[in-house]
């Protein structure tokens, strides 16, 4: 099944990473971010973040594993989570 | 959408589904009885069942009178009222630190059992219990009930498995849903034919058969399945995504250090006809508890059920009202609704999960789409299995399909013989038996291992019939047991009106006939000339049609 | 109420049945005529959005959907056991 659909291991390897681990990093970037920007929202601002998480963590494995090549995969996932971590560090940097 | 992304999200779907989907089925399987848990719990407990629910007025009145007999120094009282899901009246107290002998002598004994009883309910962890007793509404006598983890085990086990810490259980089960989040959606990215064959079943035809169940039990309770899991997300998604910063605060911490007990308020001065008046006045739904907080003299009323989405999903309930105790006037309404959208969102979701505020009809309704969620994972896995005993000609089996297929029967069909063995001990382990919770658990997971072996040592065709006969044996003889250990079944639960234990015996023959038909249907697969060779193996769904 | 909307859908998706070659065949056993088609999957549409309008107005807006979409689940269901059980009586069904 595996061969006909990808090349070859390191090409699953490579998406699995960007796909699981990088859309877990998204989750919980989205779960940091949401709490900042809602410093007043205690519990529900906590339960918008894991809603926005999880929709994000499960788009970026379909993404990771649907997309043409492993290298588009890293472009798709990995350019949110570049922007999302430079608003994080931005914010939380400027708020301390 | 392309043929290559719908092969690509084919071979995702395959592998997440593959990959925890033993645990996914167990989960699933728990988790829906977990919709009747309580009911569940009132079954494996006999000795409840004889007691019919009277008047809450009368019934309040002989709680509070037992209550005074048997914890008199106590600070706080609780009465249970019997409910559609629990019918039986129960009282129980927090009395830390006061001398137990205080109970009238004729109660003494009742009440050392029941503080005992407690304790060893507590050991076993869970949200921490205070002693208590059943009462007969009728007669006033006290009861003890077997001691039973009862349904509270299946639904603990759904969340936090079991031979482990609460944290790593939970972080477990929370892989676990991930996968199953992922499963999902590229299994909708996957289907292609998602309304031209959604009606579709086609009897006789190996894999194809196995395909459109999976399909069919996917699809139709598809906002459950998506409901069920992303809430299943959220409910553990402290553990999953850790980063809220802040500690939950217990409460009730500050508040339980107080003076020396004095000045307890009697019951029987209490307007408790004023007061049940008034909840019924102010609520739509029934009142469920009565909690008595006998320094303060008040007592506070809670709803028996939820009736909003934006109330209190879980964890005491949504609306409470308190009462003086003295002239029984409503000093507080609360009522915990959700105060902005996010939060109405939020609770919204979890109350979906949990379902409490379901009355009995939407609960069976709930009850057949959470086993729409087993039979999608079930099918699921056979389906791997029987797309890899087509493809190979030879007699070689791989270690892994080999792994894969004992895995399968025992997760499946092993589970299932199981929990019928926990039931089945519920009804043959004597009721004064020391620690008879813990010992009917491990009566479960020993016969859970055993099927492990058994499925080990068998060829996968035989084991799958053999341990499906027994399972269903087992569920089929469970309403003849109660019978025989002299306890309500089927036809004398029907006679006396006790749908809880009637429906309780209803499911055991129906799960029963189903796992006699699977068995069947294995066992007629195999006599024929191995179907899947007849039938492309392909998957036809995964093929681009032009 | 309730049992109303439950009827209406189960008409819905009978209808929605009928409006596919496939199943018009196994549920009716003979072939269906091609500008019933159409017809059909106009009705099943229109019974299901009635069917929802009577759940909302049966248990509200909360636990009307609730109720619509715990219903369907058995309902589509009923649908398929129909027409998979019917097909059996056709010796020349697929």
């Amino acid at each position: 099944m595996a061969k006909s659909v990808y090349a070859n291991r390191r090409e699953v390897l490579l998406r699995s990473v960007i796909g699981v681990l990088g859309g877990y990093a998204l989750a919980a970037l989205a779960v940091l971010l949401t709490i900042l920007l809602l410093p007043a929202g205690g519990r529900s601002a906590e339960g918008l973040g894991q809603m926005i998480g999880f929709s994000f963590f499960g788009l970026s494995v379909i993404l990771a594993f649907s997309v043409r090549s492993a290298k588009k995969a890293w472009m798709v996932v990995g350019l949110p989570l570049a922007l999302l971590g430079a608003c994080y560090t931005l914010l939380s940097g400027g708020g301390a | 959408m392309s043929a290559g992304v719908r092969q690509k999200n084919a071979w995702l779907h395959g592998w997440a589904g593959l990959l925890l989907g033993w645990l996914m089925f167990a989960i699933f399987v728990t988790g829906t009885i977990a919709f009747f848990r309580q009911e569940v719990t009132y079954w494996m407990q006999p000795e409840l069942h004889d007691s019919d629910p009277g008047e809450p007025l009368e019934m309040a009145r002989m709680a509070i009178d037992r209550l005074e007999h048997i914890a008199p120094d106590a600070r706080e009282w609780q009465i249970e009222l019997p409910s559609e899901r629990e019918p039986q009246l129960s009282v129980s107290w927090e009395a830390d630190g006061a001398e137990a002998d205080s109970a009238s002598s004729a109660f003494a004994a009742d009440r050392a059992r029941a503080e005992e009883a407690a304790a060893q309910a507590n050991a076993r962890g869970g949200r921490p219990r205070d002693p208590g007793v059943a009462v007969d509404p009728a007669t006033g006598a006290i009861i003890h009930p077997r001691e039973t983890a009862g349904g509270d085990f299946l639904y603990h086990f759904h969340y936090q498995l079991h031979f482990m810490s609460r944290g790593s259980g939970m972080l477990l089960v929370g892989l676990v849903t991930l996968a199953m989040f992922i499963a999902i959606l590229s299994g909708i990215v996957t289907h292609k034919k998602i309304f031209k064959d959604f009606f579709t079943f086609r009897r006789r035809k190996g894999q194809r058969s196995w395909l459109d169940a999976h399909n069919a039990a996917a699809v139709f309770a598809l906002p459950f399945h998506l409901m069920i899991t992303f809430s299943g997300l959220l409910l553990i998604g402290g553990t999953l995504l850790p980063f809220s910063g802040q500690e939950r605060n217990r409460e009730r911490q500050g508040e339980m250090e107080q003076q020396a007990p004095t000045d307890l308020a009697a019951g029987s001065s209490l307007p408790l006809s004023k007061i049940l008046h008034t909840a019924q006045r102010e609520w739509s739904v029934p009142v469920g508890r009565l909690s008595f907080d006998r320094r303060a003299n008040t007592v506070e009323l809670s709803s028996q059920r939820n009736d909003s989405l934006f109330l209190r999903p879980g964890g005491g309930p949504g609306r409470n009202l308190t009462f003086d105790g003295t002239d029984g006037t409503l000093l507080e309404r609360e009522d915990n609704l959700a105060s902005d959208g996010i939060d109405r969102t939020n609770r919204a979701i979890r109350a979906l999960h949990l379902g409490r505020f379901a009355d009995w009809q939407l609960r069976w309704l709930y009850f057949v789409a959470g086993i729409g969620g087993t039979v999608m994972v079930a099918t699921g896995l056979v389906l791997w299995s029987v797309k890899r005993a087509a493809k190979r000609r030879d007699a070689l089996i791989p270690i892994g399909q080999r792994l894969a297929e004992i895995l399968n029967i025992g997760a499946v069909a092993g589970l299932n013989l199981a929990i019928a063995t926990y039931f089945w001990a519920n009804r043959l382990v004597p009721a004064g038996t020391p620690n008879r919770a813990e010992l009917e658990i491990r009566l479960f997971f020993i016969a859970w291992t055993v099927t492990y072996l058994h499925a080990a040592a068998r060829k996968p065709q035989v084991a799958w019939v053999e341990q499906l006969m027994v399972g269903g044996g087992l569920f089929a003889l469970l309403p003849i047991l109660s019978f025989a250990t002299g306890s309500l079944w089927l036809p004398s639960a029907v006679a006396s009106g006790n749908w809880i234990v009637a429906g309780f015996d209803a499911v055991c023959l129906l799960t029963a006939t189903v796992m006699f038909c699977a068995a069947r249907f294995i066992t007629r697969g195999s006599e024929r000339d191995n179907v899947a060779q007849d039938f492309p193996i392909v998957d036809r769904s995964l093929v681009p049609a032009e | 109420m309730l049992i109303t909307m439950i009827f209406v859908q189960a008409a819905g998706f009978l209808l929605l049945a009928l409006s596919q070659k496939y199943h018009y065949r196994n549920l009716m056993h003979r072939a269906p005529q091609s500008s019933g088609q159409t017809a059909f999957r106009f009705a099943g549409f229109a019974a299901l959005a009635v069917s929802v309008g009577t759940g909302l107005q049966a248990e509200g807006m909360q636990f009307g959907p609730i109720w619509w979409l715990a219903s369907a689940n058995v309902v589509a269901l009923l649908v398929l056991v129909l027409s998979a059980w019917r097909a059996e009586g056709e010796p020349n069904g697929r």
